[in-house]
C-alpha cells in the first residue's frame, strides 16, 4: 500500500514510545502494519529530515555494535502534531468505514 | 561499500550540497550495512543481501527528488555561502557600516532641504528613496533574530522596495511596471532561493542574514 502522505505521521508513532534510528524505524512500520504498509526505505530520511527542520523530531549520534547511529525522538511539538494527527485519523476512518461498511 | 552501492547513493545525491551529500551518504550507508547483515541473518549470501538491501532502499531518482525538497542543494548552498560572506565583509568593514548607516540620515535630510526650497516631486523621490534605504541597509543592524520579526522585517521591506521601483520606473504604464520587474527579478529570484533554505534549514542554523 502506498503511504506517501502518511509517512511522517507513521515515523512520529514510531518513534513515540521510544527514540529509535532509520532501519528500525523502516522496519517497525512494516511489522506493525503485518507487511501492508511497505515502503521504499531510500525515502524515510527525507521524511526524517523534514520532520526535523519542522522541529518534530531531534537527531543525536550514539554507538550502537561499535557502530555510530544516528537517533532520531519525538519532541512536544511532535507529540503535539501526532496527537491531533491521531484524532483526524480516527474521524476520517470512521467516516469512510460508515460509507464503505454499507456497499 | 559495493558498486551498486555507489551508483545508487551518486543517483540520490545529484545537485545536492556536499554537506547534504555527507549527510545522505552516512545514513544511506548505515541503513543499507542492517539491511544487508539482516538478509544474511536470514540465510541469503552477500552478493543477493545486497541486491535486496538495494531495491528496499527503492527508486534512487525519487529518493532524490525528495532529498532536495529537504537538503540544502548545492546553488542553495551557494547563495547561503555568498549571503554570509557579504554580510561578514560590510559588518567587519568599518568605515563601510558607518556609511550605510549614515546614508539614509543624508538623503533624508537632502529630502527636508529640497522639500523645504518647494520642489516638492524631487523632495518626495528623495523622501522614498532615504525609507527604502533605511529599511534595506539598516536590516543587519536591527534585532530580527525571530521568525515572527523576520517576516513582519522582510513584508516591510517588499513593500518598501516595491514603492521606490514603481515610484523610480513609474508604475502606471506597461513600459514602467515591465522596467521594475526586471530590476527586481535577481532580488525576487534570490529571495525564492532564500525561502526554499528557510524552509529546509532548523531555525538554529538560521544566519543572521537569513532573517532579513
Amino acid at each position: 500500500m502506498n503511504v506517501k502522505g502518511t509517512l511522517p505521521v507513521l515515523i512520529l508513532e514510531a518513534i513515540a514510545r521510544t527514540p529509535s534510528h532509520g532501519y528500525r524505524i523502516a522496519q517497525e512500520i512494516k511489522e506493525r502494519s503485518k507487511g501492508v504498509l511497505d515502503f521504499k526505505e531510500g525515502t524515510l530520511y527525507p521524511a526524517l529530515h523534514k520532520l526535523e527542520s519542522e522541529g518534530m523530531v531531534e537527531s543525536y549520534e550514539e554507538t550502537e555494535n561499535a557502530r555510530p547511529r544516528r537517533y532520531y525522538r519525538i519532541t512536544r511539538a511532535g507529540r503535539t502534531a501526532l496527537a491531533r494527527d491521531r484524532k483526524e485519523w480516527r474521524e476520517v476512518s470512521q467516516a469512510v468505514t460508515m460509507i464503505l461498511g454499507e456497499a | 561499500m559495493p558498486a551498486i552501492w555507489e551508483d545508487w547513493v551518486s543517483q540520490a545525491t545529484r545537485k545536492l550540497s556536499a554537506e547534504s551529500k555527507a549527510t545522505v551518504r552516512a545514513e544511506i550507508q548505515a541503513h543499507f550495512e542492517m539491511s544487508r547483515e539482516a538478509a544474511m541473518t536470514r540465510g541469503l549470501d552477500e552478493a543477493a543481501a545486497e541486491r535486496e538491501a538495494l531495491a528496499a532502499l527503492g527508486d534512487p531518482r525519487e529518493a532524490n527528488r525528495q532529498y532536495r525538497l529537504t537538503l540544502l542543494t548545492s546553488s542553495e548552498a551557494r547563495v547561503l555561502r555568498k549571503t554570509s560572506h557579504e554580510a561578514k565583509c560590510v559588518m567587519s568593514n568599518a568605515f563601510l557600516k558607518w556609511t550605510l548607516r549614515l546614508a539614509p540620515v543624508a538623503i533624508g535630510t537632502a529630502a527636508l532641504a529640497v522639500l523645504r526650497k518647494g520642489d516638492t516631486g524631487l523632495g518626495q523621490d528623495l523622501a522614498l528613496g532615504a525609507a527604502a534605504m533605511a529599511v534595506l541597509l539598516l536590516g543587519p543592524m536591527l534585532p530580527v533574530y525571530t521568525r515572527s520579526r523576520s517576516l513582519v522585517y522582510r513584508s516591510v521591506k517588499w513593500i518598501a522596495l516595491a514603492v521606490l521601483c514603481l515610484a523610480a520606473f513609474g508604475g502606471t504604464n506597461r513600459q514602467g511596471g515591465l522596467l521594475a520587474f526586471v530590476v527586481l527579478w535577481p532580488v525576487l529570484h534570490a529571495e525564492w532561493i532564500r525561502t526554499s533554505i528557510r524552509r529546509k534549514l532548523p531555525q538554529a542554523r538560521w544566519p543572521k542574514q537569513l532573517y532579513l
